[in-house]
């Protein structure tokens, strides 16, 4: 052990790549070409060893680091709403050129004012297409408008309301599930921990019930991390 | 069973949806505030930075091409703002002030305590490395960030993320060795 190795390194070109092998991050040919020159060289297995304890080192000091607080949340859904709700863009490019698209094609085939009278007709009908394109889909972003409003974060309500801290694996589609399954919406959040405020009831249940629902949520361990009741 | 990738909520959050726009943030926060962190190591700037990175990606989610991951888009976004407030800060001062641990040969106290420690002493070394090579370290190894994703981030060539990884591991080694770690690397 502790044998110097000298340089220049017989195999400078592997040893670079090393990181990178031990992270899963090379090319299936890069890592063949790694593998095949770890299997001669044992100066190259011993800087393995070592890039996994500085890995290591890295990844816990990292995570010796402290979650932020909720200012940065705050701050940033603030300015979110300073600029208030925006159309979709696609949508928008979307309209516009389909639009332009019938002008050009009923331009170039027509008197210009059946031109006129049939764009003015599409675009009667573009109206209508979208408001009902809008009522089927929800109405963009002003479904989630409740998640953190100014009119309900961080105030205490005539509602139930649970914290709850998610998995950090969760994928948005089972944290959606588990709120639907429970009838809950997110009233704010995350908070420091990542911890979620949720609204299981629109009126204030009794204890009983209310635990009810926790001891339920708890049993759910591979979507939540905590439940608690919130006042 | 379908699951939301970070590029499907970026679409939806060109969209203006909000919900995706909470999940992209509860998803990323914590590491984007780390990596801002060890690069400003002041707590409410990062705080101020992170919401100013997810600002960004609200304004231009709708340019979002997907070329690189959200992830590596973030980071990029973030060390660019950490950067310049470094620069605000009057950079030098705090090089400076980071450089002459490096330098001391002596072991610190913490180091002294941890020797038995392999694992400690290596977290507190990897903290005296140059911003340059502590920031390859926690790209590759805590943000499992390829070659090409840290030259995206770094906004070097890809030749020069190797070679900086290799001088910040012989340097990582050589830190260790002044502390009485000899580990028998390079």
């Amino acid at each position: 052990m502790n044998t110097m190795i000298e340089a220049p390194m017989p195999n400078q070109e592997i040893e670079e790549l090393l990181p990178w092998y031990s992270t899963g991050k090379l090319s299936p040919s890069q890592r063949a070409r790694v593998e095949a020159a770890l299997a001669n060289d044992a100066h190259l297995r011993l800087s393995l060893a070592l890039i996994e304890d500085d890995r290591a080192a890295a990844i816990a000091g990292n995570e010796d680091i402290g979650a932020p607080s909720t200012k940065a949340y705050d701050k940033l859904f603030a300015a979110i709403d300073a600029e208030g709700p925006r159309q979709a863009p696609l949508m928008a490019r979307a309209k516009a050129g389909v639009v332009a698209m019938i002008a050009d094609f009923l331009g170039s085939l027509s008197p210009r004012q059946l031109a006129y009278g049939a764009i003015a007709a599409a675009v009667v009908l573009m109206v209508q297409a979208t408001a009902l394109t809008g009522v089927l889909v929800g109405g963009g972003a002003s479904s989630y408008s409740t998640a953190s409003g100014p009119d309900e974060a961080g105030l205490p309500g005539n509602g139930t309301y649970l914290l709850v801290g998610f998995q950090p694996y969760i994928t948005a589609d089972a944290m959606t599930r588990f709120l639907e399954t429970h009838s809950a919406r997110i009233i704010d959040g995350p908070r420091a921990g990542g911890l979620f405020r949720i609204e299981i009831a629109r009126n204030r249940m009794a204890r009983s019930d209310a635990d009810q629902i926790v001891a339920s949520m708890r049993s759910k361990a591979d979507v939540v991390r905590f439940v608690g009741v919130s006042p | 069973m379908s699951t939301a990738t970070d590029e499907e909520l970026v679409a939806r959050v060109a969209q203006g949806d909000r919900l995706a726009m909470q999940v992209l943030f509860g998803r990323h926060q914590m590491k984007i505030y780390r990596f801002v962190l060890r690069l400003v190591r002041d707590e409410a700037i990062a705080e101020d930075m992170i919401s100013e990175v997810f600002l960004d990606l609200w304004k231009q989610a709708p340019k979002f091409e997907g070329r690189s991951t959200v992830s590596t888009w973030l980071l990029a976004i973030a060390r660019f703002k950490a950067l310049s407030a470094l620069r605000k800060r009057r950079e030098d001062q705090l090089d400076e002030d980071y450089g002459e641990s490096i330098e001391d040969d002596a072991d610190t106290p913490e180091v002294s305590v941890q020797k038995a420690d392999k694992g400690a002493a290596l977290k507190v070394l990897i903290a005296k490395l140059s911003p340059d090579h502590r920031e390859v370290i926690d790209l590759v190894y805590y943000h499992d960030k390829s070659v090409e994703e840290v030259a995206e981030i770094t906004g070097v060539p890809e030749a020069t993320v190797k070679t900086r990884m290799f001088y910040a591991r012989k340097k990582l080694s050589e830190l260790m060795k002044a502390a009485g770690l000899d580990r028998g690397w390079p």
